[in-house]
Order: structure tokens, then sequence, then C-alpha cells
């Protein structure tokens, strides 16, 4: 009898909640499942399909957007915007991440104007892109030429004005955007190190550079993986700020994947809609391939912290 | 001599990087304060003198900007049964203001929400199968970029009348995939069951647990993550041009006057105008919220 009554009380209790979780899971889950899973079936759908200005339908294409697509990088229309998607990865990583973990090691050592730093870095992280960009444009085409011609002596045209100064005048600025996230993240994981590790060390002589590579840099490095797997997933997605730059109207010779998907979605065109899907389709699986490698690569080759 | 080479061999890394450091600095200031200066200057005067200060201080940039806030936006309208497309001025008192605060703050809000009721569950029941499944569900998410995702996204918006549609989006914005789930299951997890078994055994239900509890416990948290999101929505205007064309924000408003070719508005001074006053709200929060944003936000919770 005790015990049928302690049985009804738990069932009662495991009512209670799962009704409390069902309540609380109900929206996100439904959430999800219209706005990541249906959409991304949809895509998926929609890379197959062809848009009939007649009938105003998506309309089963078989695999002709796929073929478009590898037309297209052959011809050279979308194989300038991969070329700038990479480049501007490797650019971003090769700058961008050595110069965000330098900055970290400075502020995590607390050395002379660290605090200042710290602020400085986050705050175009704070500002609007357009804003930043705005300002930057006429700054780069109206002063920059004026304050080499006072200090060299030669004349320049405005640096997004000449096309061979264009691309690493927007690189230069991609970069500079990118740091205060990262440095954030950085110097919160290096916080975390013990203190007893590098004063042995830091007794035993130590040079601050070698502390870096062996010591600070093996303990944050799962947030180091981290971060090069996310700019990898974001690397045809990344529009290179293309888009507050120059709305719609950016060059060929300057797009990006991103921005071309971003454009392309944003024209409203229905027609274009499939072969965005398709295009978008072949980069998350090559990524996601890519990803899943690079992860196992990193794991296993990275630096130890034995 | 010597005291000189082992003071460089010291602290030339440092150096190198307070270099570097500097430099990035020096950047950020020479363009803040350039634009500062542009920004009240009269066209004349920043063609004859673009690197000066003000000969005239023009602080009426601004109103001239405030005055002209407004943008054509293609509206549909039904007349008698049909559809016609009507080019509406959506201008800036109320329209824009109420459009910019309904989609800053309510997507923030979604954005921190959703995370943290999920969350919760599966550390609560961290026995149980959904819990993992959760976890799982997030993981993956992050790891699978999900690209050229935004033609069928705009078809189910469509579908489910949410598109261009200023609380239908915040639907969109109600998911719990990325990183502040992992912020908040850590959380959640290190909350003591001290606090909650007293209030069980009290009588206290799940619902009256959380939100008087649990939720205080974790409000820094949500906070700091509300904070993050209200600075990156008010900034965003991309997923207002994707998802709703009609209702302009201020950020959407500031973009499209970067490139408007409108008489008096397309001068380098009213631009750069207009890019300062959008700065002036997230500037402010930045500087009285600093420690929160600049916090220990980790996997690890926020250390105070």
């Amino acid at each position: 009898m005790v015990n049928n009554k302690k049985y009804k009380g738990m069932n009662q209790l495991k009512k209670e909640q799962v009704l409390f979780a069902i309540s609380f899971l109900v929206l996100p889950l439904l959430q999800f499942a219209i706005f990541y899973v249906y959409v991304n079936y949809s895509s998926i759908l929609m890379s197959f399909q062809k848009f009939d200005v007649l009938t105003a339908e998506y309309k089963f294409y078989g695999f002709e957007n796929f073929l478009q697509i590898f037309s297209d990088i052959k011809s050279g229309d979308l194989s300038v915007a991969i070329e700038n998607s990479l480049s501007l990865y490797i650019w971003g990583f090769v700058f961008g991440m050595t110069l965000a973990l330098a900055f970290s090691y400075y502020i995590y050592k607390k050395h002379i104007g660290s605090k200042f730093f710290r602020v400085m870095l986050y705050l175009p992280h704070v500002l609007s892109n357009v804003s930043v960009v705005t300002i930057y444009k006429y700054f780069v085409d109206a002063c920059v030429p004026i304050m080499v011609e006072k200090v060299f002596g030669y004349h320049i045209d405005g640096l997004l004005v000449d096309l061979y100064t264009q691309y690493y005048t927007i690189l230069f600025l991609s970069i500079y955007l990118s740091f205060g996230t990262r440095v954030l993240i950085y110097t919160s994981n290096m916080s975390g190190i013990s203190e007893s590790v590098v004063e042995s060390a830091e007794l035993d002589g130590i040079t601050p550079i070698k502390e870096f590579f062996y010591i600070t840099l093996p303990l944050i490095y799962p947030s180091v993986v981290d971060f090069i797997l996310i700019g990898i997933a974001g690397i045809f997605t990344n529009q290179m700020l293309l888009y507050d730059m120059y709305s719609a109207n950016a060059e060929k010779s300057l797009q990006t994947i991103g921005y071309f998907i971003f454009k392309k979605t944003q024209e409203g065109d229905f027609s274009m809609y499939p072969y965005i899907s398709a295009l978008g389709l072949i980069i998350t699986v090559i990524l996601t391939v890519v990803t899943l490698v690079v992860k196992k690569l990193l794991n296993k080759f990275g630096p130890s912290v034995d | 001599m010597k005291n000189v080479m082992n003071f460089i061999k010291k602290y030339w890394f440092q150096s190198l990087l307070f270099f570097f450091l500097g430099i990035f600095v020096a950047v950020l200031i020479v363009l803040l304060v350039w634009a500062l200066f542009t920004s009240v200057k009269e066209n004349v005067d920043f063609l004859d003198n673009v690197m000066g200060i003000p000969q005239k201080w023009r602080f009426d940039n601004y109103t001239t900007v405030l005055k002209n806030f407004k943008m054509d936006v293609s509206k549909v309208v039904v007349i008698d049964g049909k559809k016609y497309h009507n080019t509406v001025a959506v201008e800036l008192f109320p329209d824009i203001i109420y459009n910019t605060v309904v989609y800053t703050l309510g997507s923030a809000f979604a954005r921190a929400l959703a995370p943290c009721i999920v969350a919760y569950v599966a550390a609560k029941f961290d026995k149980w199968k959904i819990s993992k499944l959760l976890y799982v569900v997030v993981i993956v998410t992050m790891i699978i970029p999900s690209v050229g995702t935004g033609p069928a996204t705009i078809k189910v918006a469509q579908a489910f009348g949410v598109y261009d549609n200023l609380w239908g989006n915040l639907i969109l914005k109600f998911n719990f995939n990325g990183m502040y789930f992992l912020v908040y299951l850590s959380s959640f997890k290190m909350v003591a069951k001290d606090y909650t078994e007293a209030a069980y055994l009290d009588g206290a239900n799940d619902w009256m647990v959380f939100f008087k509890i649990i939720f205080p416990l974790v409000r820094n948290i949500f906070g700091t993550i509300m904070l993050i999101n209200f600075i990156e929505f008010w900034n965003d205007y991309g997923a207002v041009l994707l998802y709703l064309p009609t209702h302009p924000t201020l950020a959407y408003g500031i973009f499209r006057m970067s490139t408007t070719t409108i008489t008096g508005l397309s001068t380098a001074p009213i631009r750069i105008a207009g890019a300062m006053i959008i700065f002036v709200p997230t500037l402010i929060l930045f500087v009285a919220f600093q420690n929160k944003l600049l916090g220990n936000l980790s996997t690890g919770g926020v250390k105070e």
C-alpha cells in the first residue's frame, strides 16, 4: 500500500517534470524544427528546382543548378569570388590570428597600458560596421593621399580608387575589425592558467616568448582550435565588408562568395534562389568535411599540455 | 652595454607588441577624431581642408541628418481586393525609432531567453536522453555551417506569415543554438542543488523554482548576453534588409544614407554626421557596461 502510494507520488512528480520540460522546450524546439530543420530541407530541395516564371512555381530541375555552378567556376565568373574568399581567410589567419594571440598575451601579462588596450581593441566591435566603413572610405580616399604626399613627396590616388590598392585597403579594415571578440576570449582563457606553472617557469629563467609558445599557447589551444574552425566555417559567408562599402555595386574583382550570396538573396530575384541554394549546399558539404578533418588534424598534431 | 643588451633581450617582445598595439589605437583615434571634425564641416570646407579643423563649426549637420532621415519603401496595399505596390515614406519619428526599439530590444531578449530556458532543462534533467540530444544538436549546428539558406528562410518565413513582420521576426530570433547555450548550461550545472531542494521541500513547483531561485542567480549572465545581442542588433542592417524590408531601422537608414545621391545628404560631412549619430547609444552602453561586456563570459560562466 505504502509502495503504491510512493509509486503514484513519483509518477505524479515525473508527470509534473515532463510538463515543465515541455512548457520550456515546446517553443524553442518548434522554432528549431521550422526555421532550421525545415529551412535546410527546403534549401536542399530548392537546389534541385527551377523557378517557372509563367506559373510562379518551383519545379524539379535535376542537377542543372549544380552543373551551372561548376560551369561558372570554370568560366571564371565564380572563381574570382572563391579566390577572394580563400585569400581573405588566409590573410586573416596569418595576420589576424597571430596578432590577436600576441595582443592577448600582452594584455594577460598586464604590461603597460594593458587595460586601456583591452578596451580599445574591443571598441570597434561595438561600433556599427556601416559607420566605421563610411568614415574609413572617406579617410583613405581623401586623407591618405595627402599624408603620403606630405611625408614621402609623391602623389597617389585614393586607396579605394586605385584598383591595385583597393583589395588590400578593404582587407586591412576587415582584419582590423576582427580582433575584439577573439582577444576577449583568448585573454579570458589565458587568465585561467595556473600561476604556479608560470612562476616555476619564470624561476627556471624562461623568456616571455618561450613562455608564450611552451606554456600559454598549449594551455589555450582548445579555444585557438575553436576560432580556426569558426573561421573555416565562415570562409564562404564572410562578405569582407563589401556590402557595407558598395551596397550591391561591388566590382566583380573584389567580390567574395559571401557577398555574392547575400547580394543575390537581397535582390529578391526568385529565379536565382535555386542557384543560391545549390551553391550553399555545395559549400556546406565541402566545409563540413574540411572542418571535421582540420579539427582532427589540429587535435592530433597540436601542442600538448604535457 | 651588457645591461642594455639584457634589457633588450628581456623586453624586446613586449616592446614590439606595445608598438603594434600603439598603431592599432592610433588608427582608431585618428579615424574617430577626424570623423568628429569632418561631421561639423561645410562641404566646401571639407573639399578645401580635408584634414584640418573646421573653419566654421556646423553642428546643424546633425539636425540636417535627423530632419531628413526618412526612407522610401515599397509596401503592398490592398484596395478592393487587388494588390498594389505603393511607395511609402517611413519617417524617423515615430516609425524608424519604433522599428529600431522593437527590433533591437525584442531580438536581444529572444536571443538571450531561448538558450537560457533550453539549457536549464538540459542541466536540470541531465539524466534524460533529451538533455544529451539538445547538447548534440547545439554542437552539430555549430560545426556544420548553413550556407545559402537565405532564400529558403525567406520562403518559409513568408509561408508562416513572419516575413516582413516586426513581431514575427522575433520568432526568427528565438533560437537556442550557439555558444550561449553552452554558457548557460555550465552556469546552471554549477548551481548548488541545496538552493532548490529546500524550495521543493517547502512545496514549490519547477516553474516557481526557476523564476524565483534559479533565474535570479543567472540574471547577470542573462543581462550580459542581452547587452551583447542588443549592440549586435542595433548595428545590424543585413537581416533587416533581407527579412524586414518595409520596416527600416536606424542602422538600415544609416546604410542607405551612406550611398544616397539626394542633394544635400550625399556630402561627406552629412554622411559622416549620420554615421556618428548611430555610434552614440552603443558608445554610452559600452562606457556604462564595459565591465560586463569585457567580463569573463566563457563556458565557465561569468566571474565577477
